[in-house]
């Protein structure tokens, strides 16, 4: 029987294969493979990505020039168009305005040295552009007019912007917004960032321009007013302050923080399912009465020296409570010699609420008296515990701290003691 | 779980016993259980896929559908748990394409293509595609062993047409 080789694949198959190459540049390559492959590409029914890395490519103008030939030739629409970029320099425009032609799905522009981009007009016309992203800019004007009119996703990474005006002129020009990640590593003039978008389901901030400055008298944060939000996601290392208004659709939440969250947070959550939050608050971080009945699983930070405060309110406060997590992230290290203050413990023993943990880690666990308290207090009122976590640190105190968590009283039967 | 077991034969003779279940990855074998022109008792002939290839179509078959129980059972399975399951049919999957010689693969494309099992098309395409990119021309001719059919006119014109891809 004959030998099957590539030769014998037919051309859908051929097609499928050049869509799986990672770049333009690399499909068009296969141009020289064999005559059967010569002008396959121009049969592509998407370009999946049409990449140009200044750093790497070894002139403009072969690009350029081929770039224009190329949408001269064929009508195909680009999925995504990623542009890499010492500088500003005006072709930008032309090739924006080359990929909206062709229905760009996705755009993405990184400039290695920070330079100002006015973002092109061409933009607001283009109906198939659903994510932007946008690296290493500056952005302090708009064309008159300006509008994303069907962008779901947009990325701001290290974008520095003119104003505070700026952000909301962006943002409140993106109708059908869905998705925002916000990535500040340098200053600009933004003192306040304000997110006000009523089609937000998902927002992801990280904001680390360093370590928190000592001048306190400047104000430095976010504004979040985003009602159907569900996904929200702020890890800030330089904000003193956020703030937001109810969001009842939030089902998942990761916080971390170094600033004193005000007490509404948490209680602005009322949906929430899943929620893992470090901060230095001393206080509960909500107002008595809150109740969340859908929180599932909650991961706490013992970096805060409240720790102990929030998590004995939310024993109360969250009967479906399945799992809790206690870690110690780094971000807050310095701190560890802080004593806990422990100003109160749940004053009802609460009867529903420990009924349905199941699983229960702790990292880093000292085995200091606070903690061993938490720990005699769950192990002995969690009735469905299935499993207890605990991660502690090779030392002096090893032995003893094994010792004492083997030997404390564990109200369910089945639940299962594991040592990391 | 018990299910139905329908025969395969390869355009060779060969015969392999296969679950209903893992079967209907396959869209052809699929619709043709729908549409019951599956006889119980005679198995089902597959003129284009030789015995080898069929054994290895119905191995990766029998391999997913063993995942997507899986699934249903776990339904609450955490985030790294999902990761490391990910992650077992990834490197099967890599141990899999690995373990075959190119002509196979060409084979099993084609054999997928024709019972057509989306699943295992763009896992051979992905594979093919991967020994593809970050190769020169020359090396994807050696590789899959085809003949430059070029004139050296030909070739330096398709590089001056193109130059910005060569560079």
């Amino acid at each position: 029987m004959e030998k099957v080789s590539m030769n014998d694949l037919p051309d859908d198959l051929l097609l499928k294969i050049l869509s799986l190459l990672p770049t333009f540049k690399e499909i068009v390559a296969t141009s020289l493979i064999s005559k059967r492959w010569r002008d396959l590409w121009k049969l592509l029914p998407v370009i999946p990505l049409l990449k140009f890395d200044e750093k790497s490519s070894s002139s403009n103008d072969t690009f350029k020039s081929f770039v224009y030939r190329s949408f001269e030739l064929n009508n195909q629409p680009i999925e995504k168009l990623h542009l890499k970029l010492y500088l500003y320099y005006s072709d930008i425009k032309a090739w924006i305005r080359a990929a909206v032609y062709r229905r760009v799905r996705v755009l993405r522009i990184d400039f290695f040295f920070s330079s100002t981009l006015k973002l092109p007009s061409c933009l607001s016309k283009c109906t198939t552009l659903e994510t932007l992203q946008l690296c290493g800019l500056s952005i302090n004007s708009f064309p008159r007019g300006f509008r994303l009119p069907s962008l779901k996703s947009l990325h701001l990474l290290s974008v520095k912007f003119f104003s505070n005006e700026s952000v909301e002129r962006l943002l409140s020009n993106c109708p059908v917004l869905e998705n925002l990640v916000v990535n500040k590593e340098d200053y600009d003039s933004v003192r306040i960032f304000n997110i006000d978008v009523p089609t937000l389901k998902s927002l992801s901030i990280e904001n680390s321009k360093g370590e928190n400055r000592g001048n306190t008298n400047e104000i430095n944060g976010f504004g979040i007013k985003a009602p159907s939000l569900m996904y929200l996601n702020i890890k800030d290392t330089f904000s003193n302050f956020i703030m937001f208004e109810f969001m009842p659709e939030v089902i998942k939440a990761d916080i971390e923080v170094i600033f004193d969250l005000s007490e509404k947070f948490i209680g602005s959550l009322p949906s929430i399912q899943h929620l893992s939050f470090c901060s230095l608050t001393s206080k509960t971080p909500y107002h008595r009465g809150c109740f969340f009945f859908y929180l599932e699983h909650l991961e706490l930070c013992t970096c805060s020296s409240g720790w102990w405060n929030l998590l004995a309110s939310m024993l109360n406060d969250a009967p479906r409570l399945k799992s809790i997590k206690l870690i110690k992230k780094k971000l807050s290290s310095a701190r560890d010699n802080d004593q806990m203050t422990r100003s109160e413990e749940p004053t009802v023993v609460p009867k529903c609420s420990l009924t349905h943990l199941e699983n229960l880690e702790w990292r880093e666990y000292k085995g200091t008296e606070e903690e061993v308290e938490v720990a005699e207090y769950i192990l002995a009122n969690a009735t469905c515990l299935k499993k207890a976590t605990f991660s502690i640190r090779f030392g002096d105190e090893y032995r003893n701290v094994f010792r004492k968590l083997k030997f404390m009283y564990r109200v369910s039967k089945t639940c299962q003691l594991v040592f990391d | 779980m018990s299910s139905n077991m329908i025969m395969l034969k390869s355009s060779d003779g060969a015969s392999f016993e296969i679950e209903e279940a893992a079967a209907r990855k396959s869209k052809i074998i699929a619709n043709m259980i729908e549409v019951e022109c599956v006889d119980e008792d005679k198995a089902i002939p597959l003129q284009n896929v030789t015995g080898n290839i069929l054994a290895l179509v119905i191995e990766y078959c029998n391999k997913h559908i063993v995942d997507d129980d899986d699934d249903v059972a776990t339904e609450e399975a955490s985030e790294e748990e999902e990761e490391a399951k990910k992650k077992k049919v990834d490197d099967w999957e890599a141990e899999f394409m690995n373990s075959m010689s190119l002509e196979t693969m060409f084979e099993l494309l084609l054999a997928a293509n024709y019972l057509n099992i989306k699943s295992l098309i763009d896992l051979v395409c992905q594979t093919i595609a991967n020994n593809i990119k970050d190769k020169t021309p020359e090396e994807v001719r050696k590789i899959f062993s085809i003949e430059n059919d070029f004139t050296p006119e030909e070739e330096e014109e398709i590089r001056k047409e193109n130059a910005w891809a060569f560079g």
